[in-house]
């Protein structure tokens, strides 16, 4: 009856078999899997720490990727920024952040989401109209414009950046968790346990929940992908992350400005970064999606 | 009919109100103008009197009122940077903008559609693999990242384009427009790529998951039944059925390209109006950001009434209810 | 009286399915034929492969199906031979096919009437106001009300019985040889359901049209039918005269069907059905597919029994049968 046990059981459950065959998904899983190891390990194997400032040489700035050159595995593999910043370990960590913005995100997001949307969907009448309003006034404007505005106002920030971003997903989650348990609702074992007595928020959470996880994960495999693209841009912008701690929007922003000078890897290489993880993830997200979705089934 | 349309711009209204509200609110929690008005010097007094000048001691409410009313007759402020009514220099700005986005919007859909019908009716082809492949590095790639790499290559390296600015306009029926004229045009072509790459890769899997979709069901079965050869089958009948939700999507993007186009106008310095929030929000111009806001709202809005009534037009299950 | 026209005669056809989890035999050596005038019933449970008969005859069998045995001769050509350009010429031209579900049938965003003179243009380079004409006309001979102001309304402004007979209207257009009707009243009421199909029959009759019905229910197949072929898992196991099948069933499983005709019982309180359910048919194993369910099965039904004629145009696959 419940798919969350299918579905958090690995081995034996079919959607796995299926997402097995296609070795897009399988490369779009172990690209996601690389970059979020790199993000995670960032302090043990980056060859340079860049928020020391303490390591931090201005005569080392601008230096052009020596990869070629030198095989050694050691600062300035990918080249400097204006700071003197190691370009490598700048990306790692700046990957790390924009990872863990976009994870914290879209986990806040579908928390909240879901649960908005379970009730809205479960309780119906007034509530749900009103949350259901409010969604759909949110959902006419562009995400993009409702993260800045919070960001203009608020000013750059780690936590801020989260919560705006949080602020723009939380409807999608919503809607999909209402719809689904819409049609949950109607199911026998709902009837059952209501027969029995069981109160509302248990069936809610006990119940209906596991069986609506499958599309939640489907929205957040599209949602993922676009928050960490909000960041980076938000932080392109200077309305993101601190330049403290940049993120690989930053770190992109920082190589436009010297563009024209021909320091080309400082606002290459991030964004060759965020591109190959954001399409590893979307990768795996488009294999997850078509073996989870159950119209494409004959 | 009528009844729904009513009850639209009723809702439309509503909905423009409460963006005013919001504006509002933000105004009015965000800094104190007398602050950024006054000399440092200024007495506690002055500070006061200013204030009750400027009607900020007056309750929230006739605040917000004076505000309504002003926006009516079209008076938002005055830009602190420019020294202009802060709507005009927003609207001056529009068409540039529309220019960029409808201009990238064509690209996309023109390009979109045909590729997602043959990645849809073909999806073991290798036209289709790489149609597919593209479309998913299309929407992988951050805009503003594609923006720079694309000036790298064609303007930095090749030398080919321009990589700033709007080029020669021409007034047309009282707009601003760049793309007639030959230099406008190359101006134009590497903002409106940028933005249409990812537009096209997000049509390009529309068109394709709902062909897909549509070839499954039964009534596609009937029309083969019926001898109606297969061009016609997926020009005529499928295109028709998934030309709804389509338009619908095509509409809503337009109004995520003008939001986007924030990020575009700044990479290429284009003269629109998102170039001139980004530079007043670093620049704490706030009349200009709250004329951006109130005026990007209403177009927002106006234009989610267009798509519904659009979507209500090409529906015919729900055209006759 | 000179022998009716043979309209279709399929021999061995055999479709198979190429799936992931293996090869469904949907269709396994099945023959018959059908001269016109004559109703012939395809009768037997869901998944027995009747549908994907029907849909062999058309060519419309998708990936992962495919033909892989047979000949579907029809009016003297074998349509297997035919390439898909000829195959168009003769859909919804020569052969027709009614659908089960009116629901689903019909294209949502084009008008009925466009719909039918769409068919009409296409094979009989009718002119746009002759089509409209003739559509008119057409939903008269199917007892659709209005016909002038109803054509221009759409799919779902109609009910289900009055969409199956706008598809009645469709397959008939054409004056076609045969129709192909696949459970044409299934997903309709029990009262529409009888006017459906004697309005089929009489039209069938007035145009000496051939026609299939496809159907589960075997109660339908004895009021409306001239022949009956009943299949099981992909097999046909019994085909005859209608008099003949109905009143001396050869086969269990033919037995079975009629045993289960509510009305039909001997003094039992409780419904006879057959029991069991049919079998996979991903690897099914070799011999008779009826035999895990039948209580007269033996050792020789390890062996696929051939069909033997039992009595004039009677014909039965079974090793057990009752002589």
């Amino acid at each position: 009856m419940s798919r969350l046990g299918a579905v958090l059981g690995f081995r034996q459950a079919e959607w796995w078999q299926e997402f097995r065959e296609s070795n897009i998904g399988l490369i779009g899983a172990a690209m996601t899997l690389v970059f979020l190891l790199a993000a995670l390990l960032a302090p043990l194997i980056a060859p340079q720490n860049p928020y020391d400032l303490k390591q931090l040489f201005l005569q080392n700035s601008y230096k052009p990727p020596e990869l070629f050159q030198t095989w050694a595995y050691q600062p300035f593999l990918l080249g400097s920024d204006g700071q003197g910043r190691c370009m490598f370990s700048a990306i790692l960590y700046g990957l790390r952040i924009s990872l863990y913005v976009g994870l914290m995100s879209t986990f806040l997001s579908a928390a909240f989401g879901t649960l908005v949307g379970v009730i809205a969907g479960y309780t119906g009448g007034k509530t749900d109209a009103l949350i259901m309003r409010v969604a759909d006034i949110q959902l006419s404007f562009p995400a993009i414009l409702i993260a800045l505005v919070i960001m203009a106002i608020w000013g750059p920030g780690l936590f801020k950046i989260i919560i705006a971003i949080s602020v723009v997903n939380w409807v999608f989650y919503a809607r999909t968790a209402r719809g689904s348990t819409l049609s949950e609702r109607e199911k026998d074992y709902v009837d059952s346990a209501r027969a029995v007595g069981v109160s509302p928020a248990v069936i809610m959470f006990r119940e209906i929940l596991p069986n609506i996880v499958a599309p939640i994960i489907v929205i957040g495999t599209v949602r993922i992908a676009n928050a960490i693209i909000l960041e980076a841009t938000l932080s392109f912008l200077g309305l993101g992350v601190p330049i403290t701690e940049p993120s690989l929007g930053s770190l992109i922003s920082e190589g436009y400005q010297v563009l024209f000078s021909g320091y080309w890897w400082i606002s290459v290489l991030p964004g060759l970064g965020l591109m190959f993880i954001v399409l590893g993830i979307n990768l795996l997200g488009d294999r997850l999606r078509d073996v989870l979705n159950p119209r494409l089934k004959r | 009919m009528l009844g729904y349309l009513i009850k639209r711009i009723l809702q439309s209204v509503v909905v423009v109100l409460c963006v005013t509200l919001v504006v509002f609110l933000i105004m009015y929690y965000t800094g104190d103008p007398v602050e950024l008005l006054l000399p440092p010097d200024a007495t506690v007094q002055q500070a006061e009197q200013l204030r009750h000048h400027l009607g900020l001691d007056r309750p929230f409410h006739a605040q917000y009122l004076t505000f309504l009313r002003n926006a009516l007759r079209g008076d938002l402020g005055t830009s602190f940077i420019f020294n202009q009514p802060a709507i005009q220099l927003v609207v001056e700005r529009v068409p540039a903008t529309l220019e960029l986005a409808l201009s990238a919007m064509f690209l996309a859909v023109l390009m979109g559609i045909p590729a997602g019908i043959i990645a849809a009716i073909r999806p073991k082809a290798a036209l289709s693999k790489l149609i597919l492949s593209g479309s998913l590095l299309g929407i992988s790639l951050p805009v503003f990242w594609l923006g720079i790499m694309l000036v790298m290559i064609f303007s930095v390296a090749l030398g080919w384009l321009p990589s700033s600015g709007r080029g020669e306009t021409v007034i047309v029926g009282g707009l601003r427009l760049g793309f007639l004229t030959w230099n406008g045009f190359r101006h134009l072509i590497l903002p409106a790529v940028t933005i249409a790459i990812f537009q096209l890769a997000l049509i390009i899997r529309l068109v394709r998951a709902g062909m897909m979709e549509v070839l499954l069901q039964d009534f596609v079965k009937f029309l083969k039944a019926k001898g109606l050869s297969e061009r016609r089958v997926i020009f005529i009948h499928a295109l028709k059925n998934i030309l709804i939700p389509v338009v619908t999507i095509i509409g809503l993007q337009l109004g995520n390209i003008i939001a986007f186009a924030i990020v575009t106008e700044t990479i290429f310095a284009w003269p629109g109006m998102g170039k001139l929030v980004i530079d007043s929000i670093h620049n704490l111009d706030r009349p200009v950001v709250v004329a951006y806001l109130l005026i990007v709202s209403l177009l927002f809005v106006f234009l989610n009434f267009a798509v519904d009534l659009v979507y209500t037009f090409l529906d015919p299950r729900i055209r006759l209810k | 009286m000179s022998r009716p026209r043979e309209v279709l005669s399929i021999r061995g056809l055999k479709t198979h399915f190429f799936t992931r989890r293996g090869v469904v035999k949907a269709v396994d050596g099945v023959s018959f034929s059908l001269d016109q005038g004559q109703i012939l019933g395809l009768v037997g449970e869901s998944g027995a492969g009747k549908s994907i008969t029907g849909f062999s005859i058309l060519g419309l069998i998708d990936e992962p199906g495919r033909i892989v045995a047979g000949q579907i001769v029809f009016e003297g050509e074998n349509l297997l031979d035919k390439p898909e350009a000829e195959m168009e010429k003769i859909r919804g031209n020569r052969i027709s096919m009614v659908f089960q579900d009116p629901q689903t049938s019909l294209d949502p965003v084009f008008t009925i009437g466009y719909q039918i003179s769409e068919a009409l243009t296409l094979h009989q380079g009718l002119s746009r106001h002759q089509a409209h004409q003739l559509a008119i006309s057409l939903l008269r001979s199917v007892n659709i009300p209005s016909p002038e102001e109803r054509i221009s309304d759409y799919p779902h402004q109609f009910s289900g019985g009055m969409r199956q007979r706008v598809a009645i209207a469709i397959a008939m257009s054409s004056n076609p040889a045969l129709i192909i009707a696949d459970e044409p009243s299934t997903a309709l009421d029990v009262t529409i359901q009888a006017q459906v199909l004697s309005m089929m029959r009489n039209l069938v009759r007035q145009k000496q049209t051939a026609l299939i019905l496809i159907t589960h229910d075997i109660a339908l197949v004895g009021q409306f039918c001239d022949f009956i072929c009943v299949m099981y898992a992909g097999h046909l196991v019994e085909k005859g005269p209608k008099r003949e099948i109905i009143t001396n069933p050869l086969h269990p499983y033919t037995q079975g069907l009629i045993r289960s005709i509510p009305g039909r019982q001997t003094r039992r309180k409780r419904l006879d059905q057959i029991p069991g359910m049919m079998p996979n048919l991903i690897d099914m194993p070799p011999g008779c597919p009826f035999a895990p369910r039948c209580e007269r099965a033996s050792a020789v039904c390890q062996e696929r029994p051939e069909m033997e004629e039992a009595s004039p145009g009677h014909l039965v696959a079974c090793s057990r049968r009752s002589p």
